[in-house]
Order: structure tokens, then sequence, then C-alpha cells
């Protein structure tokens, strides 16, 4: 077991020179694009998928909010695919890092807020009152609304990091005390590592789960200011 | 829209009481009355509750222009009194 528990989310460098954008740039090498009318086994497979997300998710948002089909569909590939790519042993995971889920969610939050700010002004500030309120309520309540405006950013970031970051630590954790507990009890390691592997078909789930929450809130967003 | 005909599980022949469609029709007024702008219209107020009400569109984006113009005069006001008020001298 590492002497430092947090190793592993250290910003991997080489020579002195960061690897975070070969690292973010990696997984688009896994979605080859084609040309062709029949592709191969992969890109077909790839494609049916990326089908049957884009039909599910895109169902929600209306005609204007389709126009982000592209950006979300994309995010939703990105995430599942750094999230997984994450889970390979000694690997380094981008979305464990706030910055970079900050960095994804403050924009799409953004400019789905302002695009209803624009296109449907009324409505917007008319939002931050539910239907209703009674009138004693409605200065506390638009105080509420407006706080919870701003902090959904920062709680879509929030979630995807910790989540990927406690999976990550757990694995950590339990792999460790397998490891330890092998020169101990046999049984007690076995059983362990039983835990091991159910938690890593876990955090498999989690990592394809956390893209999807992540995606479907942004269109949320999106459809609610459209 | 033609509700009358609109499920394709409703008969050709059948009358529209058919329970289907009688569903839709309800589905279709609720989303109606949930709908925006053209909802306003079956709310009736007078006064100053025309402007300031927590039901029509207009009425909760005034009240919540409202409620952030009262925020604003107060840290206004906070601040202006700060200033005014003279600091207080070594003696």
């Amino acid at each position: 077991m590492n002497e430092n528990l947090f190793a592993s989310f250290i910003t991997p460098m080489m020579f002195g020179l960061p690897l975070i954008t070969l690292i973010v740039l990696f997984p688009s090498l896994l979605f080859p694009t084609s040309s062709r009318l029949v592709n191969n086994r992969l890109i077909s497979l790839q494609q049916w998928m990326l089908q049957l997300v884009s039909k599910q998710m895109m169902s929600i948002p209306n005609t204007k909010g389709q126009t982000w089909a592209l950006m979300l569909m994309s995010l939703i590939l990105f995430i599942g695919s750094t999230n997984l790519l994450g889970l390979l042993p000694h690997s380094f995971t981008p979305t464990t890092q706030l910055s970079m889920n900050l960095g994804m969610a403050i924009p799409l939050w953004a400019g789905a807020v302002i695009t209803g700010f624009r296109n449907k002004t009324k409505a917007s500030l008319a939002h931050f009152l539910p239907q209703g309120t009674p009138t004693p309520l409605i200065p506390m309540l638009v105080i509420i609304e407006t706080i919870s405006l701003f902090i959904q950013p920062v709680a879509l970031a929030v979630r995807l990091t910790a989540n990927i970051t406690a999976g990550h630590l757990l694995i950590h954790l339990i792999g460790g005390a397998t490891l330890a507990l092998m020169s101990i009890n046999t049984t007690t390691a076995l059983i362990t590592f039983i835990i091991l592997i159910l938690l890593t078909v876990l955090e498999f789930a989690v990592a394809m789960i956390q893209a999807y929450v992540f995606t479907l809130l942004v269109s949320l967003y999106l459809h609610d200011n459209t | 829209m033609d509700l009358d005909h609109a499920s394709p599980l409703c008969g050709a022949g059948m009358e529209s009481d058919c329970l289907l469609v009688r569903a839709h029709r309800e589905a279709f007024a609720l989303i109606e009355i949930m709908a925006g702008p053209e909802a306003d219209a079956q709310f009736h107020f007078t006064g100053i509750k025309k402007y300031f009400n927590s039901y029509t569109l207009t009425g909760r984006m005034n009240c919540v222009l409202a409620t952030y113009g009262s925020i604003a005069l107060i840290v206004l006001y906070f601040k202006l009194r700060s200033k005014k008020t003279p600091a207080v001298k070594a003696t």
C-alpha cells in the first residue's frame, strides 16, 4: 500500500512537463471516425451505442435544445471513457480533479442560463418564484431559488469528483487490505478479494452512471431555459 | 388538434366519450393551464395584485425584481451610512 493514499490523484509529470493534455486527449483515439458507409465492428458498435444514448437523452429538450446534441453527446462520451480508463491500474483519472469538472460544469450551466435569459427573459426571471407561493414567503423563496440556481454548477462538479475519487480510494484501500491480509489469514483475504471484485464491478457502473447523470442534468437545465 | 380522433386505440366509429380520448383531453388541458403567457388570462387580479402576485408570469417576475431591488437598496443604504459616519479620532 502506498504511504501516500492520494498519490494516484497527483497530476502526472514527465521530465518536468505535465502529461495532463495527452491524458485528456487520449480517449478521442478510442473513437475513430470513418468515411465508409459500412464500417468495421468497433465503429459500428460505437455508432449504435451513440444512437441509443442520443435518442434517449435528446427526447427531453425541445427543438432549440436539440441544437446542443453534439455538445451533449461529446460530453457523455468524454466523461464515460475517461472514467472507464481511470479504472485501469496505475492510471490517472482527469475527472478526479475538481478544477477539470468545474471547467466543464460552469460553462455548460452558464450557457444554458444565459440562453434562457436571452430568449425568454420574463419566464427565466419568473422561474425564481414558484407558482402559488404565499405572499409572506415570497422574498425568502426568491433568495432560496437564487442560491439553488448558483449551486447547480458546483453540485454538478462536486458530484462527479466525489463519486470517482471515493471509488478509487475504496479500491485502493480494499486492495491494500487484501494484500496485507494474505500473509495473516488467507480466508479473510479471500473474502476481502471477493469484496474487491464486487466493488470493481460497482465502479464500472458508477463510471457510466456518473457520465449519464452529468449530461442528463445539463440537458435538463437546457430544457428549463429553452 | 382533433383529440376525438387522436388516439389510434379508439375505433373510427366510436363516440368522443372514449375514455382514452377523454384522458388525453384532460392531460392537454392541464398542460395548457401550466403553460406560459396564455395561462395568465385565467387569473383576474385588480389593484396592486395585478402586478405583484405569485400566479401570473408578469406578477412573479415583478416580485422577483422587487426583491432584488430591495436587497440592492438595503446594501446601498448600509454602504452610504458607513461612508457618512466619520472615523473616530485618536486622542
